[in-house]
């Protein structure tokens, strides 16, 4: 009986070991940087401008074919001149970072950012990088973006707001 | 039948709106193109008064009729104050919003001019002609310099409107050098800030306002009303 109950055991032990596949699993990131410059008129008759660069990073785990997307950062510096009337630049007031759907509805806003310590290259008047941390799975098949889209204004100039959008394929 | 015709009318009417108003911004440049092209060929006076008192802007002179206000070390000239004027409605300002914008517009650049002459900031012919060149080459490289060629195009050649730049220039890159060095102060001593950006671009109106009272600008209606200084020897 003791060896009947026991093999029992052991058999159902080892289906369940055997069954048992190990998960793979990928930790990697995707991303795209991109740098502008704009130019604006401005009221002394001269002109200002603005060179913006922007680097987003989309971080991920892979199981199977869904990919869960749980942090992001995006890196920018910007070099701004003018004298009176000049471009200016802010993270929280001028860029939106979402994931859109493949037909390019948002799917998500993200809204909380944390500063990051970073170091901004000398060719640069100033920058900085913020990260978020929202989670979020899409198929592989669901060929959803993201984007980091920013504007630069200059008040005061006769067309005061530029803008461009970085975009990271999440497929 | 009825209802999709008015539809489709009103699809109409909504895409010839959008290409007027499109067409609006790019006539508003050219406007602004021809009218600097103009300036640009007017010789400067040889009048009583000196428009600052210091720096390479002295050697402007104008005429007690051509000056609009005075203060502590700056003339603001009607010149001056007609071409912000035109720039504003060029950009879609009412006349009257214009003429408060243009004024405070002007107050600000020759404040902020005369601080950086006495700080040290004046230029010579070599550094604007490096300034000037750099900014050709970001006109080619923008991602909007159909802007900038709008208003190119209205002067007599792309060369004249580059000497017009280096006119401009004489005002410009000391202010830029300046403000530069303050804002890199700035953002030295709020490098810990959550939104230094943001608290830097209010510290420079904070800044600009506080240079405008420093001036005490006071508009002119008789010879007595300008300091002596400003006289030509």
């Amino acid at each position: 009986m003791f060896n009947k109950k026991c093999s029992w055991i052991l058999a159902l032990i080892l289906i369940v070991l055997v069954g048992m596949k190990p998960i793979r699993t990928q930790a990697a990131c995707k991303n795209a940087a991109k740098t502008s410059q704009f130019v604006f008129t401005v009221p002394g008759g001269g002109i200002s401008s603005a060179e913006i660069y922007v680097n987003y990073t989309e971080y991920y785990s892979k199981i199977d074919s869904y990919s869960t997307y749980n942090k992001r950062e995006v890196y920018y510096a910007y070099k701004m001149t003018g004298a009176t009337v000049k471009p200016t630049f802010s993270f929280f007031s001028n860029i939106n970072a979402r994931h859109e759907s493949k037909s390019g509805s948002v799917i998500h806003r993200f809204a909380n950012w944390t500063k990051v310590n970073s170091i901004v290259d000398g060719k640069w008047d100033a920058g900085g990088c913020y990260k978020n941390g929202y989670s979020n799975n899409y198929a592989a098949s669901s060929k959803c973006k993201g984007k980091v889209s920013y504007s630069v204004m200059c008040t005061g100039a006769n067309v005061p707001i530029r803008s461009d959008t970085v975009t990271v394929n999440l497929y | 039948m009825k209802k999709i015709s008015v539809i489709i009318i009103c699809l109409v009417a909504l895409c010839g709106m959008t290409f007027v108003v499109s067409k609006a911004n790019v006539s508003d440049l050219g406007k602004w193109g021809d009218y600097l092209s103009n300036i640009s060929k007017e010789n400067p006076g040889n009048g009583k008064y000196s428009v600052v008192l210091d720096g390479t802007l002295k050697d402007i002179h104008v005429e007690f009729k051509d000056i609009y206000e005075s203060g502590e070390d700056a003339l603001i000239t009607n010149d001056s104050i007609e071409k912000a004027e035109k720039y504003y409605v060029s950009a879609g300002v009412s006349e009257k919003k214009a003429h408060i914008e243009a004024i405070k517009y002007v107050e600000e650049e020759q404040a902020l001019y005369v601080k950086a002459i006495s700080e040290g900031y004046d230029v010579n012919e070599k550094e604007i002609d490096e300034y000037v060149d750099n900014m050709k080459d970001t006109v080619n490289s923008a991602e909007n310099k159909e802007d900038i060629k709008k208003v190119i195009d209205e002067f007599d050649s792309e060369d004249a409107f580059w000497d017009y730049q280096r006119i401009v220039a004489k005002t410009d890159l000391p202010i830029i050098n300046y403000t530069k060095a303050l804002e890199k102060q700035y953002r030295k001593e709020h490098v810990n800030d959550e939104d230094v950006d943001e608290g830097w671009n209010k510290e420079y109106e904070s800044i600009k306002s506080k240079l405008v009272k420093e001036q005490k600008y006071k508009k002119v209606r008789l010879s007595r009303d300008i300091k002596n200084a400003f006289v030509v020897n």
